[in-house]
C-alpha cells in the first residue's frame, strides 16, 4: 500500500505532463482540468497494476495514463462533433504501436526513409479515418462556409470510407466499426475477439493499411460483403 | 504552426503523407493533420528515433557517418562489429 502511495506521488507530474500534451493536441475542445480528473483517478489503478520487473514506472505510467485520458474523452464526446478529433488522435497514436524499431539494429538510410514514410502514411490514414468516423467537426469542416458541391464531395468521401470499412476482412471490420463508428472500447472489442491487446493493435494496423488505399482512391474499394 | 514544420526536410515528409487527402478533406482538416504528424514526430519516442535515423546523412572523409544535425557519429564498420557481438 505504501509502495502504491509512493508510485502515485511519482505519477502526479506524469499526469500533468500527459494531460498538457493531450490538451495541446486537441486544441480548445478539451479542458485540461477534465483530463487531470480522468488522469488522477486512473493513476491509482496504474500504480496498483505496476509490475517493476517488466518496465520502468514513468514510461509505463505515461502510456497507461495517455490511453486512460483518451478513452475517457472518447466516451465523453461520443456522438458529438468534438469526437472526430479525439478519434483521429487515438487512431494516430494506436497506429504503429506494435511495430517499434530496434534502436540497436543497424539499418541503411534507404530502409529508415522507407520505414518513416510508411509510418507517416499509416498515421495520416489513421487520422483521416478518425476525422471521417465521427460527426463533422465544425471547426475543421466549416459546413456553413462550404459550397453545396464541397458538401456533396465530403459526403462522398465519408460514404467511401464506410464502404471501405465494410469491405475489410471480418475481424478487422469488427474492430474498426465497433471502435470508431460504434464508440466501443478497444480493450472490450479485443476481449470479444479473443485476442491480446497487442494482437488487436496489429489487426488495427493491418486494417488501416488496407483502408489507406481506399481513402486515397475510392475506386479501389472491393465490393463489401452482402449484409 | 508546429515548430517541426519549419524544418524543410520534416515538412516535406509530412507533405507527402497528407498529399492524398488534399482536396478530399477540407484544407483545415489537412492542416490539422500536418500539425498532428509533426507532434507525433516530436513526442513519440519511436517515431522521433525513426525520423533521426531517416534524415539524410553526411559522410565524412574518414568514412564516419553523421546522422542529422548534432547526431552521434558511428562508423558503419563499428556498428556491424557491435551487432555481430
Amino acid at each position: 500500500m505504501l509502495a502504491d502511495r509512493d508510485l502515485v506521488r511519482q505519477g502526479l507530474p506524469v499526469v500533468q505532463s500527459v494531460a498538457r500534451g493531450i490538451a495541446r493536441r486537441l486544441g480548445g475542445i478539451v479542458h485540461i482540468d477534465d483530463l487531470l480528473g480522468i488522469g488522477h483517478l486512473a493513476l491509482i489503478e496504474v500504480a496498483r497494476g505496476y509490475d517493476p520487473s517488466r518496465a520502468s514506472f514513468v514510461p509505463y505510467a505515461a502510456s497507461r495514463l495517455r490511453w486512460a485520458m483518451l478513452d475517457g474523452l472518447r466516451r465523453e464526446t461520443h456522438g458529438r462533433s468534438s469526437s472526430a478529433r479525439v478519434l483521429a488522435v487515438m487512431a494516430c497514436e494506436r497506429y504503429g504501436e506494435g511495430a517499434e524499431p530496434d534502436p540497436e539494429e543497424p539499418t541503411t538510410a534507404h530502409q529508415d526513409q522507407a520505414s518513416l514514410a510508411r509510418l507517416l502514411d499509416g498515421k495520416a490514414a489513421a487520422l483521416a479515418l478518425g476525422l471521417l468516423a465521427g460527426p463533422a467537426d465544425p471547426d475543421l469542416v466549416g459546413e456553413r462556409s462550404q459550397s453545396p458541391e464541397e458538401q456533396l464531395s465530403r459526403a462522398q468521401v465519408v460514404s467511401a470510407a464506410r464502404d471501405a470499412v465494410r469491405a475489410l476482412p471480418e475481424r478487422e471490420r469488427a474492430l474498426i466499426e465497433r471502435h470508431y463508428f460504434g464508440g466501443e472500447s478497444f480493450d472490450v472489442i479485443a476481449r470479444d475477439l479473443g485476442v491480446h491487446k497487442s494482437s488487436a493493435s496489429r489487426l488495427h494496423d493491418r486494417a488501416i493499411d488496407r483502408l489507406k488505399a481506399a481513402l486515397r482512391d475510392p475506386s479501389s474499394i472491393d465490393e463489401p460483403p452482402p449484409a | 504552426m508546429h515548430p517541426l514544420l519549419e524544418d524543410p526536410w520534416v515538412a516535406a515528409r509530412i507533405e507527402v503523407a497528407v498529399a492524398p487527402y488534399v482536396g478530399r478533406l477540407t484544407p483545415r482538416e489537412v492542416a490539422w493533420m500536418r500539425e498532428q504528424l509533426a507532434e507525433t514526430l516530436a513526442s513519440d519516442e519511436h517515431a522521433a528515433l525513426l525520423a533521426r535515423r531517416a534524415r539524410p546523412v553526411t559522410v565524412e572523409e574518414s568514412g564516419e557517418v553523421l546522422r542529422g544535425a548534432g547526431g552521434t557519429v558511428t562508423p558503419i564498420s563499428a556498428a556491424k562489429r557491435n551487432k555481430a557481438g
